[in-house]
């Protein structure tokens, strides 16, 4: 597999954690008068999720992919958290 | 983040504020020229429309080059350098190191510039380094650059600028963490639209908290690249090396072994890029080559190869003798041997340019940098916002958007400079280039005096950005004579005007107000009563 | 911002503020020797060149931490005497070297 192709990958999976994790935020759900989430939320799980991807990059010595990974990671969160949400 | 006194978070928040209130636009025009610049090797390539795509440095070199070190003095011969530009030419640089009327060892040597294909010599400089003539093929990229290394302020001055420019976003980047109140409660936080200054500071302080360890990264590697060679190297020279900063340098890079001044031929290039080319070796062509003490015994032939996205992400150098083409083995980028500082060293390279692995690891580092310019922008809209009372501060404003909107778009005039000279008469260029900034410069503060009103002016800087930016293709076009079919082979050239394209589409959407639909309630909602009494809302 | 709130001080109350000239030229200063020293006592590595590229990398982070350390610093009078302890530490053996007196 590709260098490129790991580290999209890499994102994917953060990516999809940080939406999990931005759709339950309290605050940014009472902030925007969203219902409150009574459902169960697994907050610190999906940050754990969200970093392995780079924990298994370093494992598997894809070091270019890390960093791109991480780097990545500064704009996806920002991207995931920027919009308002659609009350 | 971090609890402070009230004092402290005063002399936080007036140093975060001051220093970008002071120096925030020059930050910008350097991250936004840097961001441009993770590209310099595709807008070398474009701006010339990849006109030169002959063999190069991988083809049949040798003849040639033995025939230009018979031209040249002999002096000369003590190293010669050769590589590519992004335009396609070879320049080989023949010289030696000696003092220049100031004392200071510099290059000195005669400098050809050939075509890649024909191998013809396009242009004979002889002199030192530092006053020969530009190389007009090679000139937009190398503009562009040198706005960000230096800000084109003359020698280490400008350098010095930047390292500054570098130490303040890494103290407001340091600054704004301290300073953030909720950073991790508030970092899914959408901006808030209770008010326009709650907004800006919502996208400022969202932008900054995810950006933050880059900006530290990006600040901290640019200020040593700045700061390394203008005030690192001299102080350690004086501390170690009783004030030789030519021995510093020596041992730093490498000391050279012992020398052997018999005349002995020179192998010649083209079997050891060859035997580079390898998979064993380095596995690409050269991007660089440098030949020490050409035509004696002691001859060495470095090799230095650019990261790919397979293989190496950082630059490499291999070693072959000058005489027999021996392969020697590489060579760490400093030292002798591999070490701790060599290997840190070359990770501060990967973390800054960004070019460690192909395309993917490139576009990620120009949108850190956007998303930077971004950080910033916001910041210096804020701290005008929160002093809309100030007419002083109300006037200035106005650069905000002047110089926001004004480097792109002057980048870009400089660029139509750069397209028109090029295809009419080479040596025009660095006039044309500079006259076309310039010009630049001059319309965007036109329009920042002429509109008043911040909406309207940052509509029409939108316009013409976005038209500037859609005309840079079609000038190309025009100005190449070549059209579309033959570019086929030429990749960067189409992408570079399909990105342009988009820009400026992008921008003209942008003039049009669509995505202008934040409506700020004017009633203070929830989210701005007393439960949060954040630093900001002081001032 | 502060002008418009404490009417009393003027724009130039920085200048009289020692915190001022300890975080503006002492911390460069103090941050320059802390390097040059740093080539002094670092391990060499393995090819004689670690003492002197790792000051070179670290200037941008020393000045930094020091530069933090005097605005932090709730205590002046402690870091005016910080900062002097740091500057006599890395100074002296920085004066001694381009002296000669540690050949």
């Amino acid at each position: 597999m590709s260098v490129q192709l790991i580290t999209l990958l890499a994102c994917a999976v953060s990516f999809t954690c940080l939406v999990y994790l931005r759709n339950r935020d309290p605050k940014r759900r009472r902030v925007f008068r969203l219902a409150v989430w009574d459902k169960k939320r697994y907050p610190t799980l999906a940050w754990l999720l969200c970093f392995i991807p780079g924990v298994v990059l370093l494992y598997i010595e894809q070091y270019s992919a890390f960093i791109m990974w991480l780097a990545a990671l500064s704009l996806i969160g920002w991207t995931v958290a920027l919009p308002k949400p659609k009350v | 983040m971090i609890d402070v006194s009230k004092g402290t978070a005063r002399r936080l928040v007036d140093i975060h504020g001051w220093s970008a209130a002071v120096l925030g636009l020059a930050l910008y025009i350097v991250v936004f020229s840097g961001a441009i610049v993770v590209f310099s090797h595709e807008i070398g390539n474009w701006s010339v429309s990849g006109h030169k795509q002959g063999e190069g440095i991988a083809g049949n070199i040798d003849a040639k080059l033995i025939s230009l070190a018979e031209q040249v003095d002999e002096d000369y011969l003590e190293e010669v350098t050769l590589f590519q530009n992004s335009a396609g030419e070879l320049i080989t640089f023949f010289h030696t190191h000696v003092n220049n009327d100031e004392g200071e060892l510099e290059e000195k040597g005669t400098r050809f510039v050939l075509d890649p294909d024909s191998l013809e010599i396009l242009s004979r400089d002889d002199g030192f380094r530092e006053d020969m003539p530009i190389i007009s093929s090679g000139f937009l990229e190398r503009f562009y650059i040198d706005l960000h290394v230096r800000l084109h302020a003359p020698g280490v001055i400008g350098l010095y600028l930047t390292g500054i420019l570098g130490l303040i976003l890494f103290v407001s980047a340091v600054s704004g963490f301290i300073l953030h109140r909720h950073l991790i409660k508030d970092v899914f936080l959408s901006p808030r639209l209770s008010t326009r200054l709650m907004n800006t500071r919502d996208r400022h302080a969202l932008a900054g908290t995810w950006g933050l360890v880059f900006s530290i990264l990006l600040a901290f590697t640019g200020a040593f690249f700045s700061f390394a060679t203008t005030l690192g190297l001299p102080v350690i020279a004086i501390t170690a090396f009783a004030g030789d900063q030519h021995l510093a340098l020596e041992t730093i890079i490498g000391i050279p072994e012992a020398e052997d001044d018999t005349p002995k031929n020179f192998v010649g290039l083209e079997a050891i890029i060859t035997n580079s080319q390898q998979e064993d070796v380095a596995g690409s062509t050269p991007i660089f080559i440098a030949v020490q003490h050409w035509g004696r015994a002691d001859s060495r032939v470095i090799t230095t190869h650019g990261p790919t996205a397979e293989g190496s992400m950082f630059f490499t150098n291999h070693r072959y003798d000058g005489v027999t083409g021996e392969y020697l083995g590489e060579k760490p980028g400093l030292g002798n041997v591999p070490s701790t500082g060599s290997t840190v060293i070359g990770l501060i390279g990967v973390l800054h340019f960004g070019w460690f692995a192909g395309l993917l690891s490139r576009i990620i580092w120009l949108s850190l940098g956007l998303a930077m310019c971004y950080v910033t922008l916001t910041g210096l809209q804020l701290w005008v916002q929160r002093r809309e009372k100030s007419d002083t501060w109300q006037s200035l404003s106005r650069f905000i958007s002047v110089i926001g909107y004004g480097l792109p778009f002057s980048m870009v005039t400089a660029a139509v400079g750069f397209l028109f000279s090029y295809s009419s008469s080479e040596y025009d260029v660095e006039n044309w280039t500079v006259t076309g900034f310039l010009l630049g410069v001059v319309l965007s503060f036109i329009v920042g005096f002429v509109y008043p009103v911040a909406e309207q002016r940052e509509k029409l800087f939108q316009k013409i950005t976005g038209l500037g930016f859609i005309s840079l293709p079609i000038i190309r076009l025009l100005t190449s004579e070549q059209s579309w079919a033959e570019y086929s082979h030429a990749i960067a050239v189409m992408s570079m005007d399909i990105s342009l394209f988009i820009t400026g589409l992008i921008l003209l959407v942008l003039s049009t107000g669509i995505m202008r639909a934040k409506r700020f309630n004017v009633k203070a909602s929830v989210e701005t009563s007393a439960t949060e009494p954040a630093f900001e809302a002081k001032a | 911002m502060s002008q418009i709130k404490q009417p009393q001080s003027n724009k130039f109350r920085y200048l009289r503020s020692s915190r001022f000239w300890l975080a503006g030229p002492a911390t460069l200063i103090v941050s320059i020797f802390i390097m040059a020293a740093m080539s002094l006592w670092l391990p060499e590595g393995k090819a004689s060149i670690d003492h002197l590229v790792f000051p070179l990398v670290l200037f941008p982070l020393i000045w930094v931490i020091v530069f933090f350390y005097v605005v932090l610093e709730n205590n002046i009078k402690r870091a005016r005497w910080v900062m002097l302890a740091l500057l006599l530490l890395n100074a002296l053996p920085v004066i001694a070297s381009i002296l000669g007196w540690l050949k």
